[in-house]
């Protein structure tokens, strides 16, 4: 049977991921009535503690966060031009290409411009790279914070946990002598209790997706993450889970799948193409739901407010890509199981080498040792100028066709 | 008289200035794999136009990629010898960019003609000759024709991929969606374009701007380039040659100053 | 010179002096970056040995646009693996970082992983670095069975700063205007010095004479990157009439310039001098090394800057616009040449180098 004469089929988006778009208005609109009242908005990337800045009154707004949606939306090219304009290579990052290009051409736009700096390396270095550039243009304030490598468990209660602790109280401080600000335990204790809340329901609501046919898909778990992205911490971000995971819960019951007839299960390794959010849909319409994907289970944390900082440290080391290899793996192998997975795309995103570099690897152990077909595809994750649509289809085509042979 | 020779990545030109700077005559022959052949060619046949032998050369200056292997007086970068040619030809010019097969340059140069600025295309093909010849092998017509065709298009495609590799796919894709070949062209034209543009804007752009270098003779690409600077664009007669004529004038620069 | 000609022999073909450690019963140990305190692996009774990526072959394990350096790197490892005991790997940047994912999936041999702080200036990077530099020493001590002593550390270190007061010294010869030495047959002198063992390099360099050369040209230059081992990058420079005075790649000055304080304790004094060494790319802040660059310039009288690039590497192309625009608010032009392979690609290089060179001769 020919895959491509095949009737589409119907595929559904929760109800609960459309409100999205309207949470991400509201979050824009918030930042600039900070910005009006003189409250401190701080740049952050993505796996830094807000818990920590909203209990300091700083608003956080993460350029990683504009960058996908400058692509989504396809408005990214103006902003990617100025930062190449300026001599930053095609090569590099393109969310730093993106927030750069922003910055150099006068902040004109939905982010508001930093008062402060603020990241912890951990999920790659060009997060000190990026932020050392616009510490350069925009002469703002910044925080380096570091978090090194994940090697054992061990690490997570040793002096490397020490180290990130003490970095935390470094950032505590300079932002309240910068802004005369105050830390408010009451708040971070609040705060955390929230994101762990938050990252709760996350969990259990992933979990459900071990479940035939999955209720929750790719375009769902894309959105839904937005959240947790950069709202940790908050109220409106527990009650977005509440209602995500009430709705799942409703699906799983009406034996409701994203697609109609799922005939395959797969894992999505690496970042959305945001430019080509299509890609998800044309497996859905060859009848494969995406069921898991390490990037959405990425931002969950179970915090402990009895410990705040020791415990946003934690979280600060251990997203996935700042955890040892073996540990990765050891979690790829359950996660096949426990999500009947069969089989799996590997993203090979230019703009992310820390993802990407070690994928070749990644791919062999699923292929040779967990016997798990794979489709590798090359692009980039926000530039639509380095991806080939036509090519990318025609890679899914011939591996879809693989997949309902076997 | 005095000789310049331009070894380029497809074609090799010569150029022959009488003393007072004036062309006197010039050649043009593809490169082939071997430098030290065309470059004997294309000077052989610029001498033949004038009745004149290479003994007769008071000095000669070679360029390109493959000036090391031509028999000369003197060598010279591309960036000197273009900067020469086109402050001869249009004095006014304070910004060059010219498109080769295998490189691209712009160049900032002060009002007496002296080399400010300049920046090379990075390691990627996109912005030279070189991607127009893969994509005019990829729709299997010559890159004239193709020249032509751009002024036919309506509703130029708007090529998301400027990497060679992807914007091939990209192209046989839309060909095979049965988008019509001059809006592919047009297309593809802007695509160098813009990649042009993000590169000289690192130098900035200074009125006059000229053009020069074998791509410039392909009137598509350089109305694409025309509407993406937003400025116009001064040509020489013949782009291609500029090099040559400009290593032609350093060589008589070169014996002028000779103790 | 009988020892230039001898360098560059070797760096042509660093294999054979690693072949020499092995026959002559050395238990060599591999490292890649020049933040690796070489010190505790000689103290350990090792041979520290660089690896380079010679041959330019990159590994097909990893994606095309991987900088073409780290991927040749890991090619060699994995080619030369039997010719090693084991493998210390630096947190500098990405690739570095993965590398060590691949070859811990890749090889059999003991693997180290150094988590290098990238803050420099901040004051607990010490504490951290500290604890990282014990746990290598550890590391050694297990899996070699032998023990560092204060003893020892200080000797390495004695022996190290040797090293380095050699190469210093040659280095400074090209200072005030003179150039006494060759780069090219200079940086062969740095890349051997990371091959061979110490007491031999000391030996050869002391019992030569260098500082004879005299320069014809005036265009003195500093060269900007990360590590050079192929030195047509460098000799295409001569041949363009350039004269390379001074540099801060990984494979010179900032190799050997910052020496090692006396210490009562070897350890703490190791944190201190390869946390402030020569600032590196791929650390922060970056105003100290954009101030580093620019003085390097001033006082070795440089009139430009030729940054080398490997294409796809992260620090440096981040980097270059601020070098850029610091060195022209100093009046210094600056070039920026990116590529996978300078073998292959020399010609490129040179069309690029050449119009540079020129551009300052008018």
């Amino acid at each position: 049977m020919k895959l491509n004469s095949r009737k589409k089929k119907r595929s559904r988006v929760l109800q609960t991921t459309r409100k999205i778009g309207e949470l991400i208005v509201n979050y824009f609109s918030k930042a600039w009535d900070v910005k009006t009242q003189d409250k401190p908005v701080a740049w952050i990337t993505v796996f830094t503690p807000v818990e920590l800045l909203y209990a300091l009154d700083v608003y956080p707004i993460a350029p990683e966060h504009f960058g996908a949606l400058c692509s989504a939306r396809g408005t990214i090219l103006d902003y990617l031009k100025e930062a190449e304009k300026e001599g930053y290579s095609q090569d590099l990052c393109s969310y730093s290409r993106c927030c750069l290009g922003y910055a150099l051409s006068g902040l004109n736009g939905p982010m508001p411009a930093p008062d402060m700096l603020v990241t912890f390396r951990n999920a790659c270095d060009v997060y000190v790279k990026w932020w050392q550039s616009l510490h350069i243009h925009l002469g703002t304030p910044m925080f380096i914070g570091e978090a090194p490598y994940v090697l054992t468990y061990d690490d997570l209660n040793n002096y490397v946990l020490d180290y990130v602790v003490k970095q935390l109280e470094q950032l505590i401080e300079l932002t309240q002598n910068k802004f005369g600000v105050k830390l408010d335990m009451e708040k971070l204790v609040n705060a955390v209790n929230l994101s762990d809340k938050a990252s709760e329901l996350w969990l259990q609501t992933l979990k459900l997706r071990r479940v035939r046919p999955c209720p929750l898909g790719g375009r769902d778990s894309a959105s839904d993450i937005f959240p947790l992205v950069v709202m940790q911490g908050t109220e409106e971000a527990v009650e977005f889970y509440d209602e995500l995971l009430a709705e799942v819960r409703d699906r799983v019951k009406r034996k409701e799948g994203v697609i109609e007839k799922e005939e395959f299960r797969l894992m999505f390794d690496g970042i959305w193409l945001w430019h080509a959010f299509d890609i998800i849909k044309y497996f859905e319409d060859k009848g494969a739901v995406f069921v898991h994907e390490p990037y959405s289970e990425a931002w969950a944390f179970r915090l402990d407010s009895s410990k705040p900082l020791e415990s946003i440290a934690r979280k600060v080391l251990s997203m996935g890509l700042n955890t040892d290899i073996d540990l990765r793996m050891e979690k790829f192998a359950d996660t096949i199981e426990d999500y009947h997975i069969d089989g799996a795309i590997l993203f090979s995103n230019r703009s992310c080498k820390s993802w990407s570099a070690p994928q070749l690897v990644t791919a062999e152990t699923l292929n040779n040792q967990l016997n798990i077909p794979y489709l590798m595809f090359e692009g980039d994750m926000a530039d639509p100028r380095q991806y080939s649509e036509a090519q990318v289809k025609g890679r899914i085509d011939a591996f879809m066709e693989m997949l309902s042979e076997s | 008289m005095y000789l310049g020779i331009d070894t380029g990545a497809s074609a090799t030109k010569a150029v022959i200035v009488d003393r007072r700077g004036e062309i006197a005559s010039q050649a043009i022959v593809p490169s082939g794999v071997n430098f030290k052949v065309s470059s004997e060619m294309a000077a052989k046949k610029a001498l033949d136009a004038v009745r004149l032998d290479l003994e007769d050369m008071l000095y000669v200056v070679s360029t390109g990629y493959g000036k090391a292997l031509v028999n000369s007086t003197s060598k010279s970068s591309e960036i000197a010898c273009i900067s020469r040619g086109v402050y001869r030809l249009i004095p006014s010019a304070r910004t060059i960019i010219d498109v080769g097969g295998q490189d691209s340059k712009a160049i900032r140069i002060s009002k007496d003609g002296k080399v400010l600025n300049f920046v090379m295309n990075d390691k990627c093909a996109a912005g030279t000759g070189r991607f127009l010849e893969i994509m005019s092998n990829t729709l299997q017509r010559p890159i004239e024709e193709l020249s032509m065709l751009h002024f036919k298009a309506k509703k130029p495609v708007k090529m998301s991929s400027t990497c060679t590799v992807f914007a091939e796919s990209e192209v046989v894709s839309q060909m095979s969606q049965g988008i019509k070949i001059e809006d592919v062209i047009a297309g593809l034209h802007e695509a160098i374009a813009e990649r042009i543009y993000t590169m000289a804007s690192r130098i900035g752009f200074e009125q006059d701007v000229a053009f020069t270098g074998g791509v410039s003779k392909n009137k598509g690409f350089v109305d694409a380039l025309r509407k993406k600077i937003c400025l116009s664009p001064v040509l020489p007669e013949e782009p291609q040659i500029v090099c040559a004529f400009g290593a032609a004038l350093l060589a008589m620069k070169k014996h002028k100053e000779k103790p | 010179m009988q020892i230039q000609r001898k360098m560059r022999e070797f760096s042509r073909d660093p294999t054979s002096l690693l072949r020499r450690h092995n026959d002559g019963e050395a238990k060599v140990v591999g490292y890649m970056c020049s933040g690796i305190p070489e010190e505790i692996i000689i103290a350990a009774g090792l041979q520290p040995y660089r690896i380079s990526n010679i041959g330019e072959h990159t590994s097909s394990l990893t994606p095309s646009f991987i900088c073409p350096f780290a991927s040749a790197v890991l090619e060699n490892i994995l080619r030369l693996e039997d010719l090693f005991q084991g493998f210390i790997v630096a947190h500098t940047c990405d690739p570095m970082w993965r590398i060590f994912d691949i070859l811990k999936k890749k090889v059999n041999k003991p693997l180290f992983f150094l988590r290098v702080p990238h803050n420099t200036k901040n004051e607990l990077s010490f504490d951290f670095m500290r604890m990282e530099f014990r746990r290598l020493k550890m590391f050694l001590e297990r899996n070699f069975v032998t023990e560092i002593n204060n003893n020892s550390l200080q000797s390495a270190i004695e022996l190290c700063n040797h090293t380095r007061d050699l190469l210093r010294n040659i280095y400074l010869l090209n200072r005030n205007n003179e150039y006494k030495v060759k780069a090219s047959d200079y940086f062969s002198l740095v890349l051997a010095s990371a091959w061979m063992s110490k007491q031999e390099f000391n030996a050869l360099v002391e019992a030569s004479e260098f500082g004879s050369g005299k320069g014809q040209g005036n265009i003195r230059l500093h060269v900007n990157g990360t590590a050079i081992y192929d030195l047509n990058l460098i000799t295409v420079i001569e041949d363009s009439g350039g004269f390379v005075v001074s540099d801060d790649l990984c494979t010179g000055s900032r190799y050997f310039w910052d020496n090692v304080e006396p210490s009562q304790d070897p350890l703490s004094a190791l944190t201190s001098r390869y946390l402030t060494r020569t600032p590196c790319p791929a650390q922060n802040p970056l105003d100290d090394r954009l101030r580093y660059l620019s003085d390097m310039v001033a006082s070795f009288n440089a009139r430009g800057v030729i940054t080398y690039a490997e294409k796809f590497c992260d620090p440096i192309l981040y980097d270059f616009v601020h070098i850029r625009n610091k060195l022209a608010s100093d009046g210094i032009p600056s070039l920026l040449v990116d590529y996978e392979s300078p073998t292959q690609e020399i010609n490129r290089i040179r069309n690029r180098v050449e119009a540079f060179i020129e551009t300052l001769g008018d």
